[in-house]
């Protein structure tokens, strides 16, 4: 090494240890740039002097390994003791200095290095002019990210001059938001060779934000580049077609998937069906079990609707119709789905078809309402003939109306329109209360808010019987309340009208009689209160119904009994009996009770009735007979006993005395002993005396 | 003949021995005033060959006319092969009646008074049926 050249060079030049980097040596020129004194120099390394990150020293050293011979290093920051950064271009070589592997670094300030861009060749003038028509913009950087070359195409791309790029930071074009991934980019073309930079928004001369898309490449080993290549295009329009493309892309999928519409494209030619992943869901495949061919389509479909579908399919494909239809499929699992499907055919030159693409909807719901339409509808119409009510439907604003066949039924032959008040109660009917009838549906269709009619009237057939009719309908409106329709059903209620009335007498006559007749339902809550039982119990009808019967009528000792006859009553049996009801006053009366279950016409148990009458007198008088007869018993028996007893003893004088007189008569008068005989008899006959008052005495004893 | 006239009250034994006397004197009357004297009288004619007529009453102390019948049905009647028993009470109690009924040898139940026709009766079944009690 020629140590003088090295100290009399006039650029900055220095010596330092390849591996360690110390600085060895140092010329007069370093000296003065650096302003570090020699004896100062030998103390650092070449990281004291380089205002760099470790990043920019690793790619020093890197470069160091690799390269042999004459070597540019690329442009680094250095730092002067002052600290001062400057900017250098380092080139250098390769030599052994004091007997240790070592480099001479020749370091350039990149302003003066400019400063002789005049001296550049023919070459690259060439280059320069065809860059000029390039719609890339191609500069080279440093590898901090300043400008050092600007392609000439750069006034036409961006509107500022090439020369104007030079010197300034690269990434004061760059969108704030953007520096970060950028400014990464730069640092990985550091260690490699190419980079593509993500896109970033740049600056025009219009200071309006361009979409561009950069390369990046690492020509820093290149002397004639000496930097990082960055090739850069507008994509602003290519960008926002793309994003459009995505925008639409994506509302697509919003679209197939809010629709649950599956998109499949087939290749005609090699039979590869393809379907996206909506489709599978469309068929309930996994993707893995889907053969990719048409006939795993097939497969798929509805027994019923294959053939039909597959004709379709090959219709289209021959171009005799559109593809346009609904066909069913099942799942593996046995579900059933409809599907919607729509195609189009893609041909060649010779027309033969080569693909198709088409697209699926699930159209279940939609079938299954429609379905239901049309069963509502059906019902509709079997509900009309089912049912005795005479359904009509009048559209008012046309005066049109529908009636039911039971019409006929109700009145024996056609009737007129019934409803419509321009033609209500024509014909043969004679309608009571037409008046009455109109002005009420009048009124009902008048009120925005009313949406019912009911009316009961009657109708008189031409052979003069009478009809009761039980008229209902709903009033349908626009949204501003017009009536627009009614519908309506109408029921014969002649028989129930008839037996309203039967039921009527049946209830007077219940009214009049003296037993209180009570009806419950089957919880035993009173319907049903007569006159007699107001007596009997002392509450009005008014007060009994809707009460409680057992409450009404059963003091708290019984309560118990009275809730096991109702449950009795429940089973449908029937419970006969006498006890002691308490009355609204709270004293009690003895009622004889007769408690039915009552059924309605279909013989479902309903109610209950119960039959009490008062038999508190009835009881009384009961008891007092057998009270006397209990003491007439008594007294006949005592009359006996003394009739017996007394009987005896009285015969005991009397046959005394007759047998005295028989005697006297058998000694034809003339007796001995006479006043011995009269003697007798007069103690006889005061002894019967005696004993007939005895009789009078206990017979009157009895009395008391 | 033989009549036994059983009976507690004093006056009738009296009306009825005399009434006996004036239709036949040739009847021997005794006279007893229970049921246990009259056992005792008619024992005394045990094995005796001649009518005897037992003209009983029912209700009388000691020994009653039921209780009297008893003994002598007991007693085989002592033997005696003409005896007529007749019930002679003032009871026209029916229960009387049927209860003698318990004692078919009884001829006949006499409610008092005793009449002429009574022991006209009496005598004529004795002549009528001499030997029937035997």
């Amino acid at each position: 090494m020629n140590c003088t050249l090295f100290k009399i060079n006039p650029i900055p030049s220095l010596i330092f240890d390849i591996q360690t980097l110390e600085i060895l040596e140092v010329n007069g020129a370093a000296v003065d740039h650096y302003k570090y004194k020699r004896n100062e120099f030998l103390k650092l390394t070449l990281e004291d002097i380089t205002a760099a990150d470790v990043c920019y020293m690793s790619s020093i050293r890197k470069a160091l390994k690799k390269k042999k011979g004459d070597t540019y290093l690329g442009i680094f920051a250095m730092q002067t003791k002052e600290g001062t950064i400057l900017k250098m271009e380092i080139n250098g070589h390769k030599v052994d200095f004091k007997d240790r592997q070592c480099f001479l670094m020749v370091c350039q300030e990149v302003k003066k290095n400019r400063e002789k861009e005049s001296t550049r060749s023919q070459n690259e003038r060439r280059l320069s002019t065809l860059m000029q028509g390039s719609f890339d913009l191609v500069g080279v950087i440093d590898t901090k990210g300043f400008y050092t070359y600007m392609s000439p195409s750069s006034a036409a791309i961006t509107g500022i001059a090439a020369e104007d790029f030079i010197g300034k930071d690269a990434f004061g074009y760059i969108h704030p938001d953007d520096i970060q991934h950028t400014l990464d980019s730069l640092k990985e073309v550091l260690t490699q060779e190419r980079v593509v930079v993500a896109p970033y928004r740049a600056k025009n001369h219009n200071d309006e934000w361009c979409w561009v898309e950069t390369v990046l490449k690492n020509m820093l080993d290149d002397p004639a580049i000496n930097g990082i290549v960055v090739n850069s295009r507008d994509i602003t329009e290519s960008f926002k077609a793309k994003e459009h493309l995505i925008e639409i892309s994506e509302r697509l999928y919003l679209a197939t998937t809010s629709a649950k519409m599956g998109i499949w494209d087939w290749d005609v030619i090699n039979d590869n069906l393809t379907w996206d992943n909506k489709m599978y869901a469309l068929y309930g495949l996994k993707e893995e079990d889907f053969t990719g061919a048409v006939s795993a389509w097939q497969h798929g479909l509805h027994p019923e609707d294959a053939a039909r579908s597959t004709q379709e399919l090959k219709d289209s494909l021959k171009g005799a119709r559109e593809f346009n239809t609904e066909f069913r499929v099942i799942w593996p699992d046995r579900t059933v789905r409809y599907l919607e499907a729509h195609a189009v055919v893609t041909r060649d030159k010779e027309g033969r078809a080569v693909r198709m693409i088409g697209s699926n909807v699930d159209v279940t719901d939609r079938k299954k309402a429609e379905e239901n339409i049309l069963k509502a509808n059906e019902r509709f119409e079997k509900v009309t003939q089912a049912t005795k009510d005479a359904i009509w439907d009048w559209d008012i604003a046309n005066d049109t109306f529908y009636r039911s066949d039971a019409f006929k039924t109700f009145l024996g032959e056609d009737t007129s329109r019934l409803f419509s008040p321009t033609a209500f109660g024509g014909d043969h009917l004679y309608v009571h209360d037409r008046e009455m009838i109109i002005q009420s549906i009048d009124k009902a269709l008048a009120d925005p808010l009313a949406t019912k009619w009911i009316n009961d009237y009657s109708v008189s057939d031409k052979h003069g019987k009478i009809h009761y009719l039980n008229d209902r309908g709903i009033i349908i409106r626009d949204k501003d309340g017009k009536a627009l329709r009614m519908v309506g059903a109408m029921s014969n209620i002649t028989g129930q009208k008839q037996s309203e009335q039967e039921n009527k007498f049946k209830a007077n006559l219940l009214k009049t009689v003296s037993e209180a007749a009570i009806a419950t339902d089957l919880d035993g809550v009173v319907n049903y209160w007569n006159k007699a039982a107001e007596t009997i119990f002392g509450w009005t009808a008014e007060e009994a119904i809707g009460k409680y019967v057992n409450q009404l009528t059963l003091s708290d000792v019984i309560k118990e009994q009275g809730e096991q006859i109702m449950a009795k009553l429940r089973r449908g049996e029937t419970w006969f009996g006498e006890f002691e009801a308490l009355r609204k006053d709270g004293s009690t009366v003895l009622v004889r009770v007769s408690n039915a279950p009552v059924y309605d016409d279909t013989n479902n148990l309903v109610g209950m009735v119960g039959i009490s009458s008062d038999i508190t007198q009835e009881a009384k008088n009961k008891k007092l007979l057998k009270q006397y007869t209990h003491q007439l018993e008594r007294t006949n028996k005592k009359l006996k006993e003394i009739a017996w007893t007394q009987s005896h003893e009285v015969r005991a004088p009397l046959s005394r005395i007759m047998g005295i007189i028989n005697l006297i008569e058998l000694e034809g008068g003339a007796i001995d002993q006479l006043d011995f005989w009269l003697e007798q008899l007069k103690i006889s006959t005061q002894e019967m005396d005696a004993i007939v008052r005895n009789i009078v005495d206990e017979a009157q004893l009895l009395d008391s | 003949m033989k009549v036994f006239l059983i009976d507690d009250d004093i006056i009738y034994r009296r009306i009825a021995s005399k009434m006996w006397e004036l239709i036949d004197s040739s009847v021997e009357t005794i006279a007893c005033e229970n049921g246990a004297i009259g056992l005792l009288d008619l024992e005394c004619e045990r094995d005796s060959n001649q009518p005897i007529s037992v003209l009983l009453d029912i209700n009388m102390p000691v020994l009653n006319g039921w209780d009297f019948l008893r003994e002598l049905e007991k007693k085989n009647f002592y033997q005696l092969p003409d005896l007529h028993i007749y019930l002679v009470s003032s009871s026209t109690d029916e229960r009387d009646i049927l209860k003698s009924r318990e004692f078919p040898f009884i001829k006949a139940f006499i409610h008092k008074p005793l009449t002429k026709e009574n022991i006209e009766m009496i005598i004529n079944h004795v002549q009528d049926h001499p030997d029937k009690q035997s």
